[in-house]
């Protein structure tokens, strides 16, 4: 039995039908299109799948596509103009923070709402809340330099457009 | 047939119950759709109750803190934020899965899932809770230490939820504690995991102890044998030293992935002890505060 979901996702208002369980990770990518999120555990183990709803970061592996009706989602897709990189992505490129770039979307997600919470984070907060997200190739360090380093450029950027 | 449902009231939740052979509530489902994907539950009809007010309290009413069931740990940090003596539950709050989990993890769930090794539990038990549990003819409230049966099982009837978790005001002169061990730093399961609360008069000698363990046993345990040891002494190293002999003797672990029988009744006398200790400064603190 299909249910009808209307949700907002990446601004953009959305209809769209699924099976009752059937999670937002599969729901994103196979019939939105969306592919940036990606799948990696199903379990919410490794945060691959890591978007907004509602502002808070979450694994789209563990919400039902149905939960989200009436709600706001946004993904990887959102971060950036497209045209023009956000800090966080380009600080994630100059610092090589990425080797095969599957955790990256997750990493980019999470980093963003810490960012939003808290703009000037410490080190130790910035692993803290890293913490749901995995990556087997670059060892970490150079993702939460990268995090750290964009928390400056932003917070640079707000000073200079008081 | 498979269904997911949203009801927006009380009385639809009730009639959805009635309407289907297994049901299962859905609040933050860190827990239930982890099963769904490795399919050691297929519930026949998913019922959200995120959405029904009753679900959703948090905060101080009839002298306790209550936490809604659909509350997660992130909304419970951001209420506890005013509220003294909150420390060792909000402490929980961030130290469960990941900051993903924990914003949509809820307590309720934890509780309501009855792992041995559940997270909020032992501290819950030690800080005195009492879990308010509803169903269509009406609510009963019991305490903590009586909700777990066995592993995944509870005194839940068919068709009853857990509707809210109280906590009593604490009192003054009282701090708590978790510790728990885990195989990774993050994100994992716990091996062990002990809970306390402390009560210290002026001079500092305990006078109320409440200590539970968790991930040692078939469920949670409350152990107020071992924590009378520690009634009416300053935490010195003889009393700590009958006091972990009685918690390892209560405990009564298993092998398995995570750790072995021995090492775990080991490490939860370490965990109690130290959790008892920290709750003792956290009270010590609480009456220099209070300026007693």
């Amino acid at each position: 039995m299909s249910l009808r979901v209307r949700t907002v996702v990446n601004n953009d208002e959305v209809e769209f039908l699924c099976q009752p369980y059937d999670s937002l990770l599969l729901v994103l990518r196979d019939q939105l299109m969306l592919t940036g999120t990606k799948d990696g555990c199903g379990t919410g183990d490794c945060g691959a799948c890591t978007v907004l709803l509602d502002s808070r970061h979450v694994c789209a592996c563990l919400v039902l596509a149905a939960e989200t009706d009436g709600r706001t989602v946004e993904t990887i897709e959102a971060l950036g103009s497209g045209r023009e990189l956000h800090a966080l992505q380009r600080r994630f490129l100059e610092a090589g923070a990425l080797q095969c770039g599957v955790c990256t979307p997750g990493f980019l997600v999470s980093a963003k709402a810490l960012l939003l919470e808290h703009p000037r984070p410490s080190e130790e907060e910035v692993r803290y809340w890293l913490a749901g997200n995995l990556c087997r190739c670059t060892g970490y360090d150079k993702i939460v330099r990268a995090v750290l380093q964009a928390a400056e450029d932003l917070n640079a950027d707000a000073e200079a457009s008081r | 047939m498979e269904t997911f449902t949203q009801p927006g009231t009380e009385a639809e939740l009730w009639d959805l119950l009635d309407q289907h052979e297994n049901p299962r509530p859905l609040a933050g489902g860190t827990d239930l759709l982890v099963q769904l994907r490795t399919g050691k539950r297929r519930p026949e009809c998913i019922v959200d109750i995120k959405r029904i007010p009753a679900f959703a309290e948090i905060g101080n009413r009839n002298g306790s803190f209550r936490i809604g069931a659909a509350v997660t740990c992130r909304d419970i940090v951001r209420a506890s934020a005013g509220e003294p003596r909150m420390e060792a539950l909000t402490g929980l709050c961030q130290l469960i899965g990941s900051r993903q989990i924990q914003n949509r993890a809820t307590f309720g769930g934890n509780v309501c899932n009855a792992s041995p090794a559940a997270d909020s539990v032992p501290l819950l038990m030690a800080m005195g809770a009492r879990y308010v549990l509803l169903s269509r003819d009406g609510a009963r409230t019991i305490p903590a230490e009586d909700f777990a049966t066995a592993p995944g099982r509870s005194v839940l009837r068919p068709k009853e939820l857990l509707q809210c978790i109280e906590l009593p005001a604490s009192q003054a002169g009282t701090g708590d504690a978790f510790l728990r061990v885990t195989p990774r730093t993050e994100m994992d399961i716990a091996i062990a995991s002990a809970g306390a609360r402390i009560q210290v008069d002026k001079a500092g000698v305990c006078t109320n102890a409440r200590i539970a363990i968790g991930g040692v046993a078939p469920k949670p345990l409350l152990v107020q044998d071992a924590a009378e040891a520690l009634v009416g002494t300053v935490l010195d190293a003889a009393a700590l030293e009958r006091f972990v002999f009685l918690v390892r003797q209560r405990a009564d672990p298993i092998d398995d992935v995570r750790g072995t029988r021995t090492y775990r009744r080991h490490v939860i006398g370490v965990l109690a002890k130290r959790a008892a200790e920290t709750a003792r400064d956290r009270a010590v603190a609480a009456r220099q505060g209070e300026g007693h």
